[in-house]
């Protein structure tokens, strides 16, 4: 059986926000190469919500 | 004017923008506001001479985070809301002239890690119901302009498709105890005849029903129902089926092949979705190099499709020009 081809370490991914003069924000993603020996990064958290009222029940 | 008008015979919300009729429409490459900007030259909406991967909030958004005020009055039979949301604009690279295609998995890589952190992000929002990432490739879809591009919309609600999608999930969940898409994969898997690639992690197929002779599935063998779910081997399989899939749809014709690409993921509105499983769609109109497939009457009048081909007879030729026999 063909074993699946290796997988190259991921890289390390790094965001920098601006805000433009219209007030838009723009963010630039750089990605750092990864360093071989490191454990892989954590998914990114997703911050506790506030529940609304859903705008489909709203209408009915 | 921006408002979100109920539609009380189908029960969904239409989204009104009048502002982006007047937005840019295929200007010539030296005036393309997704190329970097270069010293002395037009100002482009990214401000630096190079950049690797870029999100920014659409100039011309359906929905926005401070919506104005609906400007007509609803009532009880035509509510009408704010058009609450986010619309962004994922640029893939710096370079104008290059497509998803193209680009090395390696790139590819780079653009899941970042949908998976916008998928984060805009899903936190207490406003946003459900995040959507596609992409429109080609004027036959109808793009207004052709640097390589995706964008994402942060729905206040969940859309109606996808709602349509999920109920018959939570159905086939209530009864059998497994995920629809997963029972799915498995009768395309034992069939065999749809399967157009596949690797340890994810298989692309033209699905038993398929809509349009070439509308492609990607979806993983293991039940995950967002990208913040994928571990890093399983975003590498994906980059890689991907990029097989995307070479394979360019090389069936013989020219870049229009398509949405469209990503499903669970809802962010708070609620349990178990039987969520992400996926990916292809919805290419082209049925043969010269003939598109069109929403005519049965379709826009009825949405009722009619396919004027088979799965079992395009799935054979997709998966040739994939190089997976």
């Amino acid at each position: 059986m063909i074993s699946p081809p290796p997988i190259p370490p991921e890289p390390t991914l790094i965001r920098r926000v601006i805000v433009k003069p219209d007030g838009r924000r723009l963010t630039f993603y750089d990605f750092e190469p990864a360093d071989a020996d490191a454990p892989p990064a954590p998914a990114p958290e997703e911050a506790p919500r506030h529940v609304g009222t859903p705008l489909e029940s709203a209408a009915g | 004017m921006s408002e979100l008008r109920w539609n009380p015979l189908l029960g969904e919300w239409t989204i009104t923008a009048t502002h982006r009729q007047e937005r840019t429409f295929l200007p010539p490459a030296d005036y393309c506001p997704l190329c970097p900007t270069q010293p002395g030259a037009f100002e482009t909406e990214i401000p630096t001479p190079a950049f690797d991967i870029v999100v920014f909030e659409n100039r011309f958004p359906s929905l926005q985070a401070t919506p104005p005020a609906p400007a007509v009055e609803g009532g009880d039979l035509y509510p009408v809301r704010p058009a609450r949301g986010v619309c962004e604009v994922v640029v893939y690279t710096d370079r104008h002239t290059t497509t998803l295609a193209e680009e090395s998995v390696e790139r590819i890589r780079r653009l899941i890690l970042v949908w998976r952190d916008r998928f984060a992000e805009l899903g936190a929002r207490d406003d946003v119901a459900y995040v959507y990432i596609f992409e429109n490739k080609g004027e036959a879809i109808g793009v207004t302009l052709h640097h390589p591009h995706g964008q994402i919309y942060a729905y206040p609600f969940i859309p109606p498709r996808v709602a349509r999608k999920l109920a018959q999930a939570e159905r086939h969940w209530s009864a059998t105890g497994r995920d629809l898409l997963g029972d799915a994969l498995d009768a395309e898997r034992r069939d065999g005849r749809r399967i157009v690639c596949e690797n340890e992690a994810f298989v692309a197929f033209i699905p038993f029903f398929a809509r349009y002779p070439y509308e492609t599935l990607v979806v993983p063998t293991r039940q995950v129902a967002a990208l913040t779910d994928f571990d890093a081997r399983e975003r590498w399989r994906l980059a890689e089926i991907l990029k097989t899939l995307l070479v394979g749809y360019d090389r069936l014709f013989g020219f870049s092949l229009p398509y949405v690409m469209a990503l499903h993921q669970r809802p962010t509105d708070g609620g349990d979705y178990p039987y969520a499983r992400f996926h990916i769609e292809f919805l290419p109109p082209h049925r043969t190099a010269n003939k598109l497939k069109y929403l005519a009457g049965s379709e826009s009048g009825a949405g009722a499709f009619i396919n004027d081909t088979i799965p079992e007879e395009t799935a054979p030729r997709l998966r040739a020009a994939c190089g997976s026999g």
